[in-house]
């Protein structure tokens, strides 16, 4: 068998999942760059970069196996960063808003609430848990790397 | 260790995070409990002001002598707290205020000016909105406008006063003249319904058209014109005239349902209808109806009657046999064009279901109880229609005009269902605005608009009626009042009756008109239409059960 027709291993299938899912976000915040009706630089940048370095990360992951870890990596930092952003900037409009407004009264606090939950698990929850992913394979080769010697010998000894 | 860093370095962006939200809100935050700090007394002429002084005492007596000589307005209105204001960046120092709370306080070079509540109606700077494109933004008031007349103020250019001048945010309540708070009862729903009726009739001009739309503030009007809302203004002065019999209310019905029928009455095939040019559209016709039903009916204008049958034929021949409608016909080609829009099937069925009670045509109470049907019958797989609600306002009329001819349960339960999501989504516990309790809102932070509470309060009424006469059970009919009572009294505690007088030019042509929102003076017809059916409504509610 040559290195395509490996069968692809569990790990694996949650490294192209990681991408997958990487390419949701992606795809939402392009979108919303391209819908906005005015430009205004600094969220061009910010939004555009992240959109760009997703999509590239995850075409990686896809088509460089050996990349995959390193590129899933970039990609989660980039989009817990961006998450990070967005709440920071959310929860600080929030909180000039609740400053000179009070009480928003119900309405406002289930709206503030929705976006909230809207944002939260796709932003911030979901590159935390790639990241631990990551975290607790350091230090283990990528599925894509050449098997141990150990392996070798299991195939020959079939 | 390596793995305790991102965990930590997370736990301190998250409370670096929590810090910032709270200081920041603390340090902008206000007290408008708060005791008097100072009052800021100014005396008005003609919807400008003259003269003003800021006091710490003797209230009663600052700038009496100059309104006396001035023949001036004397308003007081208290400083009850300050807080900063971040930036003059527009978005941020636009967004810096509450609109109708707040005013701004200016420094520059040891001179102090003011643009008090009273000076941001009459600048109209509360009802600024920031255009990005296809979005609105609404801010709390217009960073141009007030930085402008701040610098008219004090004598110095617009630039000189945002790079050198200090900014103070001053959260104020009106002491003279107190801020009105009526009470729900038979005397103040009797004064605010009847005025708005006597708005109107002042509103109709001698050949019978409306001021259309007027700016409360300058008195000026706009050039739109609408006949639909022509025919719903007349439908309400000509009840308003009916319940007083006041002859210049009768009268001021009278020209306005001439005007409908000498300029706004053509063919549609064999029958009459309400429509200029090449298309006429079924909402005119019904709501002209509505109008001439209501002066046959009160006996002014009784030579009304053929018309009556002819409009309510009209609306029958547009009738799909699902009780649909179409809801225009094309002049030209002679034909009914089978198009729906917003609000014309409701508009239709109530206005056939009123007719019935002149024409006692079988054909007019028919045609109405179907298309009530129809209007009520939502398709079992839209599963999420509990959730989205349309503006059902002349669904519910058309429920309460049906209702002892030719009950429908299941349109009574849609209405009281639709009222609960009405009471549900209204506005509740705004801190800085607790007289907005029960309005229908329009945003968390902007004034609720009048006119979109009065719909639904016009449709609750319909709704309650129905729900007494049926039975329902007192849980359900005491919470529906309730929440009519709380948006009621939203409607007249803004009703410029008289309102802000100080801040008009003619304040006289005002009175017993619902501007649009309680920061935004204009009043269009409908506006004093909508609010003023709700609570002449519901006073006879009131009336019928002491009776």
């Amino acid at each position: 068998m040559g290195p395509l027709n490996v069968p692809t291993s569990l790990e694996r299938k949650k490294e192209i999942a990681f991408a997958v899912g990487n390419l949701i976000p992606a795809t939402v915040l392009g979108s919303g760059l391209l819908a906005l009706p005015v430009r205004f630089w600094p969220t061009d940048i910010v939004v555009g970069g992240a959109t760009f370095t997703l999509a590239a990360a995850s075409s990686l992951v896809i088509g460089r196996p050996a990349l995959a870890r390193r590129a899933l990596l970039l990609g989660a930092r980039v989009l817990l960063g961006v998450g990070l952003l967005l709440v920071t900037a959310a929860l600080l409009s929030v909180a000039f808003l609740s400053g000179i407004h009070g009480d928003f009264g119900r309405g406002g606090v289930t709206l503030m609430l929705l976006v909230t939950l809207l944002v939260l698990p796709y932003a911030v929850v979901y590159p935390l848990v790639e990241l631990w992913w990551l975290g607790a394979r350091r230090g283990t080769p990528p599925v894509s790397e050449p098997l141990p010697a150990a392996s070798a010998e299991g195939e020959s000894a079939a | 260790m390596k793995r305790l860093t991102v965990p930590r370095l997370f736990a301190l962006f998250a409370l670096l995070l929590l810090v910032s939200t709270l200081g920041l809100e603390h340090y902008l935050r206000v007290d408008r409990s708060g005791s008097v700090k100072r009052t800021i007394v100014s005396t008005w002429v003609g919807g400008k002001r003259r003269s003003r002084a800021v006091v710490t005492r003797d209230v009663e007596g600052a700038l009496s002598q100059k309104a006396r000589e001035q023949r001036a307005m004397r308003v007081a209105e208290d400083v009850v707290d300050e807080g900063p204001v971040l930036s003059t960046q527009p978005v941020i120092f636009g967004a810096s205020f509450v609109p109708g709370r707040d005013g701004v306080e200016a420094r520059y070079d040891g001179r102090v000016a003011y643009a008090t509540v009273d000076d941001l109606l009459a600048l109209q700077a509360y009802n600024h909105a920031l255009i990005l494109g296809p979005i609105r933004l609404q801010l709390g008031v217009d960073p141009d406008v007030v930085l402008d007349a701040l610098a008219g103020e004090l004598g110095v250019t617009r630039e000189e006063l945002t790079e050198h001048g200090t900014f103070r945010r001053l959260a104020l309540r009106h002491r003279l003249p107190p801020e009105p708070a009526p009470a729900v009862n038979e005397q103040n729903l009797r004064t605010a319904s009847v005025s708005a009726g006597r708005y109107l009739a002042r509103a109709v001009r001698p050949d019978g058209s409306y001021r259309y739309e007027v700016n409360g503030i300058d008195n000026e009007e706009t050039d739109d014109y609408n006949w639909p809302r022509h025919c719903g203004a007349t439908w309400y002065l000509s009840e308003t005239a009916n319940y007083t019999r006041e002859p210049t209310m009768l009268d001021a019905a009278a020209r306005a349902a001439r005007r409908l029928s000498q300029e706004a009455l053509g063919h549609c095939g064999k029958h009459r209808c309400v429509g200029v040019g090449d298309r006429a559209d079924l909402g005119s016709s019904a709501l002209g109806l509505l109008a001439l039903v209501e002066l046959v009916e009160g006996g002014s204008m009784p030579e009304l009657m053929p018309v009556v049958r002819d409009l309510a034929a009209f609306i029958r021949s547009q009738q799909r046999p699902d009780g649909e409608f179409m809801h225009f016909y094309d002049r030209v080609k002679d034909e009914p064009v089978d198009k729906q829009v917003l609000y014309y099937t409701g508009e239709a069925a109530f206005a056939l279901a009123r007719a019935e009670r002149v024409t006692h045509d079988p054909g007019d109470l028919d045609a109405a109880r179907r298309a009530l049907e129809r209007l009520v019958d939502y398709p079992f797989w839209y599963i999420g229609w509990h959730y989205f609600w349309g503006a059902e306002h002349w669904t519910c009329h058309a429920l309460g005009a049906l209702w002892e001819k030719a009950p429908n349960p299941k349109a009574l339960r849609f209405c009281m269902e639709w009222q609960e999501a009405v009471r549900t989504t209204a506005i509740w516990d705004r801190e800085a605005n607790p007289e907005y309790d029960g309005a229908t809102s329009a945003g968390p932070f902007v004034p609720p608009a009048l006119v979109g509470t009065a719909t639904r309060m016009e449709a609750a009424v319909s709704t309650l009626r129905t729900a007494r006469l049926a039975g329902l059970p007192a849980r359900e009919i005491e919470e529906l009042e309730w929440g009519i009572r709380k948006a009621l009294a939203f409607l007249m505690r803004f009703q410029l009756e008289p309102g802000p007088q100080n801040v008009m030019r003619a304040p006289g042509m005002m009175r017993g008109g619902i501007p649009n929102t309680p920061t935004d003076f204009h009043v269009r017809i409908d506006n004093p239409q909508h609010a003023g059916t709700a609570l002449l409504h519901y006073l006879k509610l009131l009336e019928e059960r002491k009776n």
